[in-house]
């Protein structure tokens, strides 16, 4: 009977060791699946920055979570980085969803600008003449004019 | 003040091209797509690498990396260890197996400098190379892109 505490404290030893092993192998598999969702990631970053949608808070967090997990070494980093990843997913699925008014946005605001600057040799054509004829009346409105001659007149 | 019709005709000629090349301008254009690496000393500068080293204990360098590809890079760099007759080329890389590596995520029109730290187990002249790797959307693999840099060593026995 007293044999028995000894043998279960064995157990549990025996318990623990074998689920530390597990959680090691554990971590090391998911390293690799964390490289994997980092690639798949990036390529849905690529995707849509080739179609407009710049997304540098999600760029800045996948930078970080990349540096990271090539440097961790315990499970809190690798939280850290899991939370980085989620949060970069999060960011992409934001710049996906305003995907088509960004991409509005950047054609009115091209085609706003391609308006102005090719309206401005028409509004220069139109407008100069007056606008010097306008400076040409200003500067002269206070001349007096008198008879060639003639005296002049005093108001 | 008269201003006559050619002097007119000026002004208008002058704002006209102003504002075509205003408009090329203010267009986005992309230009040639690059990426580079460069091999800097321990204090990220160019100049006064090492040129000893003692086996198996690290020596440190800096690596610059800069992208110009037009979008975001995922870019890894592989420390090899090659001499004078074994080194990559623009187009193949070194067919040893990687003594170092590390990856970077960089933005378009971004560089930066990383520091690494090299332990070689060889002895003799040795040429340390860095290959610079991209990972391809396309292909969904790491693919090299045909630059590196190296540093000839003598590396001693510790």
């Amino acid at each position: 009977m007293r044999g028995k505490p000894a043998l279960t404290l064995l157990a549990i030893a025996m318990a623990t060791l074998t689920l530390a092993s597990t959680a090691d192998s554990s971590t090391a598999f998911n390293t690799s699946a964390r490289w994997a969702k980092i690639y798949d990631l990036y390529e849905k970053l690529v995707e849509l920055y080739r179609q407009g949608g710049e997304a540098p808070n999600a760029t800045t967090a996948l930078a970080k979570a990349i540096e990271l997990l090539e440097a961790c070494e315990t499970s809190q980093c690798l939280a850290r980085v899991d939370r980085l990843l989620n949060t970069t997913a999060k960011l992409l699925e934001e710049v996906e969803k305003m995907l088509p008014k960004t991409q509005l946005i950047h054609t009115l605001t091209l085609a706003v600008k391609a308006g102005i600057l090719l309206s401005l040799p028409i509004a220069a054509y139109i407008l100069l003449p007056r606008i010097i004829a306008w400076e040409w009346y200003l500067t002269r409105r206070r001349w007096l004019v008198a008879r060639r001659g003639g005296k002049r007149v005093e108001r | 003040m008269k201003i006559d019709d050619e002097v007119l005709a000026v002004i208008l000629a002058l704002v006209t091209v102003s504002s075509i090349f205003a408009l090329a301008v203010s267009f986005p254009r992309q230009g040639e797509p690059f990426l580079a690496i460069g091999l800097l000393n321990e204090h990220c500068k160019i100049g006064d690498y090492p040129k000893y080293a003692i086996a198996g204990q690290p020596i440190r360098l800096c690596i610059f990396l800069d992208n110009h590809l037009g979008e975001p890079a995922l870019l890894k760099v592989v420390a090899k260890i090659g001499n004078s007759s074994m080194l990559p080329t623009n187009t193949t890389p070194l067919n040893t197996t990687p003594i170092h590596s590390f990856t970077v995520l960089l933005p378009d029109k971004a560089n930066t400098t990383k520091l690494v730290d090299i332990s070689i187990n060889v002895t003799g002249r040795v040429a340390l190379v860095f290959e610079l790797w991209r990972y391809s959307v396309e292909n969904r693999t790491w693919v090299y892109t045909g630059r590196w840099v190296h540093l000839y060593i003598r590396v001693v026995g510790g």
